[in-house]
């Protein structure tokens, strides 16, 4: 063979190489395709996605709606886990930030996607699935989360309709998710999917299915959303945010709270201080440096946030107590807590409205301190203007009630 | 015999005996010939210029002292050609005789432009200037006189359409490239880069950062693969700006393309170059003028710099050339833990093992390790410390406390190789075919440590991660030539491959039991991260290029491509072209006296293709706690394509005055299709992240012009001058029906009928009325949603002069102007609202203590309450004196050299805002060079560097 012709043979195989290019398929490791998960064993995989979401969702929610109801005040940082400028005044308007609308509507999504797929793949087995009615749970509560604290209600790219469309399909999950958890024999998850029905009836002005829901849960019932060390965003924001590394960014000074915990020591509503950082991580607008009273109701980067409780339970009885005009009753309820070996602090004697829905609405800041659930309790108690007027710290006036839906709907959903 | 010499010779044996021992000829007989090269206008030695005998492969380069020897020369008469970058061609003829010695002279004159110059990027195989219907811009390492310190730094300021800008004052920071300003507003804008043919990566490098969560804590800069090409081993980079010259590189290509020429050995004896530099940086004032570092006094230092590279060339028989270089460079940052230690080797070597068959190799390997201090936007960094005083996260000002970030250590260690050979077969005079197979690595650590102690994490954390970026490419390329009286045609054909692999993965820790030097096994919790990307895209060419009596040419061809992230819908895309030249000058009626005139036009399309998974619907892995958990991620879209974009170039090439005043004008027009937007879908609907959508179209125009000229030209005197001007206007057509889209940390949107993109914010209206006492700003007074203007600048201005004095000592500058656009400048707005008494607000607290009204501004950007992040948006307009040059040529003053020169370079000197009351408008924030609009975050930015150079050649 001579050198040409090798040269010519090396230059055609060169151009089959280079030809062979035409290969231009590339499978890439790492996100999952979207048809692998028609698979019944990836239902608990998405049953637990739901989960995180709704974690992170109730994460933002309740930190952020917590400054916006004075249960914390702003203490300096206002950028990455802090208040911003508006939220420090109490504004939750459509252009300042979006991620606790979308994480929330994320949670919704993915928890009934999770429901209606698992209802899919395992047919009429689905009727006893607990993955199922997991999935249906985490569905009740995420929109019970929107209900609660969003101005407005958006399902899936939809026209705007009333928040308390949220409340219509949290109630339709907690429902479905009763059934099936009894069939399951999985009595955790009927008193969760119970006590979820509860509050999201009280909410929609069913009194007596509130009062009956929430008579069936314990008192010393707790359902709650689980938060990690494994990752920052699975961190409990709240503890977080006002941990001293990296963050002072609230504190319970110039709440309400600061001084309920002070005179009573409430051990619902704790709080310390430190003698070596004293002050919050930066200057909050015109007030400067605050003093700097971190919460320790959440404790550690895994502490978890309440969903439901038996007490919640009773304050829902009271609540409905109060509607009816049963003062004492109501009254006997709030005071039964007040005055357990757990919480050992003094009774409120109230005989008027005035007064026990005041006590009420505390009891309720009280005791659902920090989860999410002021607002909604605020905006529940505005429109059907109960009485029990709160205090100065305790105000909204010149406050928003709801996050407004935010500029990341308004502008990409035609339908809006 | 020297030292060099034996080591020269050995190599230079070991490189003959190691490639080509069978193929070798038998010793060659014949003459020599020798000679010197002289600048005809300067008088002096002109280094570097190809010296070669016309018809055959006998050659050499000059060394610094202008000489050269070629030996070997088979007796008879032959004709000695030279040719130098930047000088006309000269030939001269000779007779050898076996064993005779022939002394030729050369005297060359500058050449501006040639039209017989030839160029390679863009066309295919290659072509003379004059058969190309696009410009091409050119930097040859003649026309940069300063101490590069790297690549960026040399294009920088240097063609028209060539914008460099954004990095920060860390070391190991690089640029962002854009040629002719924004082509995507969803994918890179950065330019493919090629070196010596072979595809490279061209985007940053990860930062080192932390892998998930509050992810700036280190640095927050990022490096530029572009800046491990060692600036001493360029001989000239060759740049296509858009579509119209780009269209033969397919997909990817439509943000231009930048090739990297790097120098060649030529045959004779070894020539050795060196070069020695020292220097320092310091830190410009960058604040106000009672403030000027911004509180950062008591951090930064001045950084010394020194290093050297040395170079051998020459050639072995009459078909082995090389070059050997080997440079290091020590630079230490402004900030107290940043230094930046390279090491570079290249051996470029050209083999003819058989008369019609010839090897180019190329191979370079590049070790940079970086140490940096924590920075940015970054609540452990020491700017944000240091800006914001005792409102920091240490709430105190005091530098020792600050100073405790510094125990933080950021160290990046960067590997890259670059390996490519090329053969060309040229089986008959009009047939060659050339193929080039290139491999592309570039491998990172970035270890970033937080010990036990450190002030935010008392117990410590630890991250390393394992990064590489693989590139292998092919490029087969065969061109026919074939002529029918007058005409002349040119059809060529080929096919290209680029397959990419960037993979990393992340080990994480923290809490670490003791102090101790830590491991990501120390730590008590651990997570890990691992991400894989492979890319694939093929393609094949023809193109065919008529000539018509060596004055019009017309040029058409085509190039078609496929690539992994096309959606399954789509198939493979056409990019066509087609372009001409007229050299008008040639014509019969055109009067010698207007000079050498080329018209030219082009009309091309080229590609962006989509990211890996931007077509398929996927869920990502989301483990909730331990549990497996997965939730949505893209939403996919299986009708993705790449965007394309087309233009429209017309211009013209222009001498005049026997060459000493040369114009180059380009305007070009360029139009995306299908552009790629990052759409939102309904939050409500499930899926948050964007998903690519092929529905817009933005166009942008402008016109690039560059004047150079020799106004004096004396044997003691010379003053060369140039301009250039660039302007560019661009604009969204259509969003498809998307509605408007803000994106990136700057207020970037993308807008309908506004520039793309466009920085949209709060305007101050009537800034300087007068408050009266207790008034408030009115509503009116302040609008949000205001569009500002383009994120790119709309006119660039560069000049340069030179001047040549006595002695031949020659002082340069290079300065440039950029105006047109905005940028939102963020630090003061974060250090405002915490009340840190921000220096742009002395004044105004001076007046409220003297209870004095305050201005709408003063009101609304110095009060905590009522500032607001989108009311800090600017004109980023500045001027900047980019470099001041002094070469003194020495000669033959050091004994045993050929020649030596000494070069002192200032760059970065001086700057002027027009607009922004502080900072650099060329800075960066926490993004690297993504499409997303520049801002400006707590950074310092690049500093000033004095460089002086030893240059010898042997």
């Amino acid at each position: 063979m001579t050198m040409t012709n090798s040269l010519t043979r090396i230059a055609a195989l060169a151009g089959l190489i280079s030809l062979g290019g035409c290969a231009l398929d590339a499978t890439n490791p790492g996100p999952i395709r979207s048809d692998l998960l028609e698979n019944r064993a990836a239902l608990s995989a998405l049953v637990n996605g739901a989960a995180r979401n709704l974690a992170e969702g109730l994460n933002w929610v309740a930190y952020t709606s917590g400054a916006v109801a004075r249960e914390i005040h702003p203490a300096g940082s206002t950028g990455s886990f802090g208040i911003t400028v508006l939220q420090q005044a109490g504004k939750l308007p459509a252009d300042d930030g979006n991620t606790w609308w979308n994480f929330g509507q994320r949670a919704r999504w993915t928890a009934e996607d999770a429901a209606t797929r698992g209802k899919r793949l395992f047919g009429t087995a689905a009727s006893n699935n607990a993955n199922v009615a997991q999935a249906l749970i985490w569905s009740g509560f995420a929109n019970r989360m929107m209900g609660e604290n969003f101005c407005d209600a958006v399902i899936d790219g939809g026209p705007k309709l009333p928040p308390a469309h949220y409340y219509e399909r949290a109630e339709a999950a907690f429902t479905e998710a009763i059934t099936i958890a009894q069939a399951a024999n999985n009595a955790t998850l009927v008193s969760a999917a119970t006590a979820g029905r509860a509050s999201v009836r009280l909410n929609r002005g069913n009194t007596a299915g509130a009062a009956t829901d929430a008579a069936a849960v314990a008192s010393t019932f707790r359902y709650t959303m689980s938060y990690f060390q494994t990752e920052l965003d699975l961190y409990n924001r709240i503890f977080w945010a006002s941990a001293n590394q990296p963050y002072r960014a609230h504190t319970v000074w110039n709440t309400w709270f600061e001084g309920y915990r002070r005179t009573t020591r409430d051990n619902r509503v704790p709080y310390d201080s430190s003698l070596t950082q004293p002050v919050g991580d930066a200057a909050v607008g015109n007030l400067g440096r605050v003093r700097w009273f971190f919460q320790t109701k959440y404790t550690a980067q895994g502490s978890a946030i309440n969903l439901a409780t038996g007490w919640e339970m009773r304050l829902v009885e009271a609540e409905v107590r109060l509607i009816n005009g049963d003062i004492p009753g109501a009254m006997s309820l709030i005071n039964a807590r007040r005055t357990s070996a757990a919480v050992n602090v003094p009774a409120i004697n109230a005989t008027t409205a005035e007064d026990a829905w005041l006590a009420l609405k505390r009891e309720r800041g009280i005791e659902l301190w920090l989860e999410g659930r002021r607002l909604g309790d605020l905006r529940r108690w505005a429109a059907a203007n109960r009485p029990g007027t709160l205090g100065p710290l305790e105000s909204m006036a010149g406050r928003d009630l709801c996050f407004a839906t935010p500029l990341s709907e308004i502008e990409t959903n035609p339908n809006f | 015999m020297p030292t060099r010499r034996l080591l020269s010779t050995g190599l230079a044996i070991l490189l003959a005996s190691a490639m080509a021992p069978p193929l070798l000829g038998a010793q060659a007989t014949g003459g020599t010939i020798r000679g010197t090269i002289t600048n005809g206008t300067s008088s002096t030695p002109v280094a570097g210029a190809q010296v070669f005998v016309v018809g055959t492969r006998y050659g050499a380069v000059t060394a610094g002292d202008g000489r050269y020897t070629i030996a070997n020369v088979p007796a008879g008469n032959v004709t000695v050609r030279v040719r130098s970058l930047g000088f006309q061609p000269i030939e001269k003829a000779a007779t050898v005789a076996d064993g005779g010695n022939v002394t030729i002279d050369f005297t060359v004159t500058s050449a501006p432009l040639s039209l017989d110059e030839v160029v390679v990027t863009g066309t295919a195989g290659s072509a003379r200037k004059r058969e190309v219907g696009n410009s091409i811009g050119q930097v040859k390492v003649a026309d940069a006189p300063e101490v590069s310190t790297n690549v960026s730094q040399m294009l920088t300021g240097r063609l028209a359409g060539v914008n460099i800008s954004g990095g920060t004052g860390n070391s190991g920071g690089g640029q962002a490239i854009r040629l002719r300003g924004t082509t995507s507003v969803a994918l890179t804008n950065q330019p493919l880069i090629y070196v010596d043919g072979v595809r490279t990566r061209s985007d940053e490098y990860p930062r080192n950062g932390i892998f998930q969560g509050t992810t700036q804590r280190g640095a927050n800069a990022y490096g530029s693969p572009l800046n491990d090409i060692n600036p001493d081993d360029i001989e000239r980079i060759e740049v296509v700006k858009g579509a119209a010259a780009a269209t033969l590189f397919g997909t990817d290509a439509a943000a231009g393309v930048i090739q990297i020429f790097t120098k060649r050995g030529a045959q004779g004896a070894a020539k050795w170059t060196g070069q020695f530099n020292t220097g320092f940086n310091e830190l410009q004032k960058f604040g106000t003028d009672s403030v000027p570092l911004l509180y950062m006094d008591d951090f930064v230092r001045k950084g010394v710099r020194y290093g050297s590279n040395a170079q051998v060339s020459g050639g072995a028989g009459d078909n082995l050339r090389y070059l050997i270089s080997f440079g290091a460079d020590n630079t230490e940052g402004v900030l107290p833990n940043d230094r930046e230690k390279k090491y570079l080797l290249r051996t470029n070597v050209d083999f003819t093992p058989l008369p019609k068959f010839m090897v180019n190799w190329n191979s370079s390997y590049n070790n940079t390790l970086i140490s940096q201090t924590p920075a940015g936007n970054n609540a452990q960094g020491v700017t944000l410390n240091a800006f914001r005083q005792e409102r920091n996260y240490f709430g105190n000002a005091n530098p020792d406390t600050i100073a405790q970030v510094f125990q933080q250590k950021l160290n990046s260690n960067i590997d890259r190789a670059i390996l490519g050979a090329t053969t060309t077969w040229t089986p008959a005079s009009n047939f060659n075919s050339r193929f080039t197979i290139g491999f592309d690595r570039a491998a990172l650590e970035n270890r970033n440590v937080r010990p036990f102690g450190f002030p935010a994490v008392p117990l410590g954390v630890i991250q390393n991660q394992r990064w590489s970026n693989t590139t292998l490419s092919t490029d087969w390329v065969n061109s026919l030539d074939l002529t029918f009286g007058s005409i002349k045609v040119t059809a060529s054909a080929g096919t290209q491959y680029v397959n990419s692999l960037v993979s990393d993965v992340v080990g994480y820790s923290e809490n670490f039991p003791v102090p101790s030097d830590a491991t990501v096994a120390t730590g008590a919790i651990k997570l890990a991260d691992e991400n894989r990307q492979r890319v694939i895209t093929g393609g094949a060419f023809a193109q065919s290029l008529i000539g018509i009596k060596d004055r019009f040419f017309v040029t058409f061809g085509a190039r078609v491509d496929g690539n992994s992230a096309f959606g399954n819908d789509f198939g493979f895309q056409v990019y066509p072209k087609v372009s001409g030249s007229w050299v008008v000058s040639e014509e019969g009626f055109w009067k010698q006296g207007l000079g050498t005139l080329k018209l030219r036009s082009a009309f091309g399309a080229a590609g962006r293709a989509p990211g890996v998974f931007s077509a398929v619907q996927t869920w990502n892995s989301a483990p909730y706690g331990t549990a497996t958990a997965v939730r949505p991620g893209n939403l996919g879209n299986p009708g993705l394509g790449p965007e394309r974009t087309t233009e429209l170039e017309l211009g013209f090439d222009h001498t005049i005055f026997d060459g000493r005043v040369t114009t180059d004008f380009t305007w070009f027009r360029a139009t995306t299709d299908d552009a790629l937007f990052n759409v939102n879908d309904a939050p409500s609907s499930g899926f948050l992240n964007s998903v690519l959508r092929n529905v817009g179209k933005m166009e942008k125009s402008g016109f690039e012009v560059s004047i150079n000229g020799t106004v004096v030209d004396r044997p003691m005197f010379g003053l060369n001058a140039g301009v250039n001007i660039t302007t560019n206007r661009s604009e969204v057509l259509s969003l498809g029906g998307a509605p408007a889209f803000g994106f990136g940390s700057g207020f970037g949107w993308i807008i309908e009928g506004q520039p793309a993109p466009v920085i949209r914010g709060r305007v101050i209206r009537n800034p300087d009325k007068v408050l009266a006492a207790g008034q408030g700003v009115a509503a009116s007074d302040s609008a949000s949603n205001y569009n500002f203007g383009p994120s790119q600048p709309t006119h660039i201005i560069g000049g340069s002069i030179n001047v040549r004095t006595w002695k031949n000592i020659s002082i340069s500058a290079r300065g440039e102007y950029q105006g047109g656009h905005f940028i939102n400048e963020d630090a003061s707005f974060q250090a405002i609202t915490r009340s840190v008494k921000w220096p742009t607000c002395f004044d105004t607290y001076a007046k409220q203590a003297a209870s004095q009204a305050l201005t709408n501004w003063e009101t609304l950007t110095c009060i905590p309450a009522n500032a607001r992040a989108d009311m800090f948006i600017f004109p980023a307009d500045f001027f900047k004196l980019r470099d001041i040059t002094v070469t003194i040529p020495l000669g033959k003053l050091i004994p045993r050299t050929a020649s030596s020169s000494l070069v002192f370079t200032g760059q970065n000197l001086f700057r002027k805002n027009n607009g922004m009351p502080i900072f650099d408008p060329e800075m960066s924030g926490n993004d690297g060079f993504n499409p997303t609009v520049r801002y400006i975050s707590e950074h310092i930015p690049a500093p000033a560097v004095f460089l002086s150079s030893l240059r010898i050649s042997f």
